[in-house]
């Protein structure tokens, strides 16, 4: 079997247009999160979110090639820009035909879908532009890479809600280790900023009126992010062989299912999952030093993630420094596990630990060392990426420097 | 029997799939088969057949007790708090 490394990060989120903004609002721990302008707010209750502030397409991408593209692919284009860009490699060659493009989302398309529809109902519209179904469907986003890079390997889309990307990457890794591609370009996207999604979420009446504090006494919820986060996987021997940087590797991947509730997070769908991302990196459990939670900041999750660690780590659950970097990025959905999987590695080069922000109070429930309000100087070696999601859909990966 | 207090026993029986007749002002919420599912949904359809806005947060307790209401009384006093909050509202000049 391959050892699978890191050979190529990219990422646009709340925190930061690229990698390097990234590893900076990360070390600082300066937060994102704050009013939302890119879409109105005068009929929403949350008012704020995690957006990717000051972002112009038109930087980016031609105007005829935006019709073609939602905001959740042009925000996927871009990290794989910068993803493709660091690894040095060219898919146009040989590679391109070894080389998988996996991606997860939660939604997809939904602004095109939110605009489209209220040009529908509200404006009484005839017909709509010829190309709203492959810009909004689910897979635009890898099609597009795909299309851009010319990566004509295996390619496709995972969707498990907030787990989304972690089964992306979990899955890119796999098969780069069972030597079924050379090279995997993985990560995950999602654009969710539109009146009819956040009318959607704010009917759950789980969203956070003031900002995100996981693990912290009074926590009100979650904040939603946008943004996306690309990886380049590439088995040693192939990165070896290229003379390539090499920022990271993938050692263990575990899934579960909760089997259990449509929305309230389980205790062993969560302690499953973790344990077989151990077992799987063939780490013993005290090798582990930094856990990036799920950490959503509702009160459920974040008291049911604390057992969890408990139950898998055992006395060594007090030594592990765990954060949830959502404080500062926001719940950035099929995205997320991305984002804290770029997230782990900038800091595991950085030789720093991102901090849990807003952590005002300590919730008893919550006996944890989340790292609070300050990023921490630290040497690390191995991290747990987590994410459990809506529909019980468990994936962690399994990080090393 | 008030309309506020029909309608209100009307949608708990209802989600809680108990005999209609058996719920009364004094009954406790935690004595009903009711989870945080349902108390989100029991709110939601309240306020569309009030048309008011009740700031719940799930987060801020997981049962009925935490969103400040411990009986079907607490429930029907809190519509009837909110309808006359937003008639106030309403009397104001624009």
């Amino acid at each position: 079997m391959n050892r699978v490394v890191v050979t190529g990060l990219g990422c646009i989120c709340a925190i930061g247009h690229d990698t390097t903004e990234m590893a900076a609002a990360l070390k600082a721990g300066r937060s994102a999160i704050g009013p939302l302008t890119v879409t109105p707010t005068d009929r929403l209750t949350v008012k704020i979110g995690a957006e990717v502030a000051g972002f112009d397409p038109a930087r980016h991408f031609e105007e005829k090639r935006l019709l073609l593209l939602d905001r959740f692919s042009q925000f996927a284009l871009v990290a794989a820009r910068e993803a493709v860009a660091a690894s040095g490699l060219d898919f146009r060659g040989p590679v391109g035909e070894r080389s998988a493009a996996i991606l997860g989302s939660g939604v997809g398309g939904m602004t095109t879908l939110d605009e489209s529809f209220q040009r529908l109902y509200l404006e009484n519209a005839k017909r709509f532009q010829p190309f709203i179904i492959p810009k909004l469907m689910i897979s635009a986003a890898v099609s597009h890479i795909t299309m851009e890079h010319g990566m004509r390997g295996p390619a496709f889309t995972t969707a498990s809600a907030c787990a989304s990307a972690n089964h992306a990457i979990g899955t890119a890794f796999q098969m780069v280790r069972a030597g079924m591609v050379d090279v995997a370009l993985t990560g995950g996207a999602e654009a969710v900023f539109t009146p009819g999604t956040l009318k959607a979420w704010e009917a759950m009446r789980i969203l956070a009126p003031d900002t995100c504090r996981p693990f912290a006494k009074g926590r009100k919820g979650l904040v939603l992010g946008e943004g996306a986060a690309v990886l380049i996987l590439e088995s040693q021997a192939h990165a070896q062989a290229r003379g390539a940087p090499i920022l990271g590797e993938v050692v263990g991947f575990g899934m579960s299912a909760d089997a259990a509730d449509i929305v309230l997070p389980s205790l062993d769908g969560a302690v499953r999952a973790m344990r077989a991302c151990i077992a799987d990196s063939g780490l013993a459990p005290d090798a582990f030093e930094y856990v990036n939670a799920h950490g959503t900041g509702t009160a459920m999750n974040d008291v049911t993630e604390t057992r969890a660690l408990h139950k898998v780590f055992g006395d060594h659950a007090r030594k592990l420094a765990v954060s949830s970097t959502k404080s500062l990025h926001g719940h950035a959905l099929g995205a997320a596990g991305a984002i804290e999987a770029a997230a782990t590695l900038l800091a595991m080069q950085g030789g720093f630990i991102p901090p849990t922000a807003n952590y005002n109070e300590p919730d008893p429930q919550c006996d944890l060392d989340y790292v609070p309000n300050t990023a921490r100087e630290r040497h690390f070696e191995v991290a747990l990426s987590s994410s459990f999601a809506f529909g019980g859909l468990n994936a962690v990966l399994a990080l090393r420097r | 029997m008030t309309d506020v207090e029909g309608a209100v026993l009307d949608i708990i029986a209802e989600k809680a799939k108990a005999d209609r007749s058996s719920l009364t002002p004094q009954t406790e919420i935690s004595t009903l088969t009711l989870d945080s599912l349902d108390i989100v949904e029991i709110i939601f359809q309240i306020e569309e057949r009030f048309d008011i806005s009740i700031p719940y947060n799930a987060n801020e307790g997981a049962d009925a007790a935490g969103a400040g209401f411990k009986t079907v009384g607490d429930v029907i006093a809190m519509v009837g708090q909110h309808i006359q909050g937003q008639q106030v509202q309403g009397q104001q000049p624009a």
